[in-house]
């Protein structure tokens, strides 16, 4: 019977954690992108500034931004605000904005980017700032994290036999789900802190 | 039916219990209809604070819109409505903040400024200010936005400080009774016992 309750656990829990790990690194993927965001933006607007005109200035940015819209433009004759603008990062949406101002009133590209890029620099600096802040919290959140492995690691040593037992019978399974639930509240309430504060 | 209970002929104190009864049985009615009412009124707070509170994080994005916008060389009038649209498109829940594009740039200015949020506040007025004046707004507003968030992480920082001593309570209360459980079961089960 408790085997089939390890295997129908660990049937349910591993495809969630396998979503929960793919989605952390598409996150950190993400983070990574939007950290570079600025330093391409800037480089277009140099670009521009230089007197570079749009069709030679953006390829280049399209392909370091990893956004394949050159093959598209050259290949339709579509405008660039138009690509930008089905983008899924709002940011590049807002770029796409800007273009289209610049295609439809001949308004001032280079400084908009500029003054975009920046307001993006700003905003990573906050997150980051925001990050530190929060640190004490998170990590005591994380160490709490780790008092319940430690401590079953560490009485497995002195008696492996009764420790064995939190495994495999039910009133060990259920010291376990307790401090598993116990675990998940602490993670809330620090969570909650760090919001509220922060 | 209380009162029916009352003038009813026979034994006067069962006729006042069964008229308590039915008088405590309606009351039942105004009590439930005074917490549907708390209720309602209680969630519909929750829903405007929580409104607020994204309001008061996401506001400084209008603004930047602005200077973007300004910078590009677009008239404060122009930048302010493009500013909404896009302020609109990422925030839907928050455009009834925003003013009416149609206003001209002092009436929308002036309802900036009355919004409760010290930053908008302070674009408003300056807004109206440099519109008169004629001056570039765009290097106004980038130093706005700049003393907004340098007064962002200021509040960040002393709020983190001030939590101290307060992160050790969940440590201690989610960590013990862990170790009694899992110490306990495990000596319990032991050869040796207790």
């Amino acid at each position: 019977m408790l085997e089939a309750l390890w295997a129908l656990s660990g049937a349910w829990l591993a495809p969630i954690i396998w979503q929960v790990w793919r989605r952390h690194k598409a996150r950190q993927n993400q983070v990574q992108w939007e950290a570079r965001l600025p330093a391409h933006l800037n480089r277009l607007a140099a670009q521009m500034a230089s007197g570079s005109p749009l069709d030679s200035a953006m390829p280049e940015f399209s392909k370091t931004v990893g956004y394949l819209s050159a093959q598209v433009h050259s290949a339709t004759g579509a405008r660039w605000s138009q690509l930008l603008a089905q983008h899924p990062h709002e940011d590049i949406r807002l770029l796409g904005r800007l273009v289209s101002l610049y295609e439809t009133q001949g308004s001032d590209l280079s400084s908009a980017i500029q003054a975009l890029a920046q307001r993006l620099n700003q905003r990573q600096r906050a997150i980051s700032l925001a990050r530190i802040a929060m640190a004490p919290v998170m990590g005591q959140a994380r160490l709490l994290l780790i008092v319940m492995p430690a401590l079953v690691g560490m009485v497995g040593l002195f008696e492996p036999q009764a420790t064995l037992l939190l495994f495999t019978t039910y009133s060990g399974l259920a010291v376990i789900l307790g401090c598993v639930v116990l675990n998940a509240t602490m993670w809330a309430i620090f969570r909650n802190i760090a919001r509220r504060a922060l | 039916m209380g009162v029916v209970w009352w003038l009813l002929p026979g034994n006067k104190r069962w006729n006042a219990a069964a008229s308590l009864a039915g008088l405590i049985h309606i009351a039942w009615i105004p009590s439930l209809w005074l917490t549907g009412r708390w209720v309602a009124r209680r969630s519909a707070q929750g829903v405007q604070r929580r409104r607020a509170e994204l309001f008061a994080r996401h506001s400084v994005q209008w603004i930047e819109h602005v200077q973007i916008q300004t910078a590009a060389g677009l008239s404060i009038q122009n930048a302010m409505g493009e500013a909404g649209e896009l302020f609109a498109q990422s925030h839907p829940d928050l455009a009834g903040y925003l003013p009416d594009s149609r206003w001209d740039v002092s009436e929308q200015c002036d309802w900036i400024a009355r919004q409760d949020c010290v930053v908008w506040q302070q674009a408003g007025q300056g807004l109206v200010r440099l519109s008169r004046q004629g001056a570039p707004v765009a290097p106004w507003l980038e130093e706005l936005i700049d003393r907004h968030f340098l007064a962002l992480d200021e509040r960040r920082q002393s709020a983190a400080a001030a939590l101290g001593s307060k992160l050790l309570m969940p440590l201690i209360v989610g960590a013990l009774p862990q170790a009694f459980a899992v110490i306990g079961f495990v000596v319990l089960n032991s050869s040796e016992g207790l």
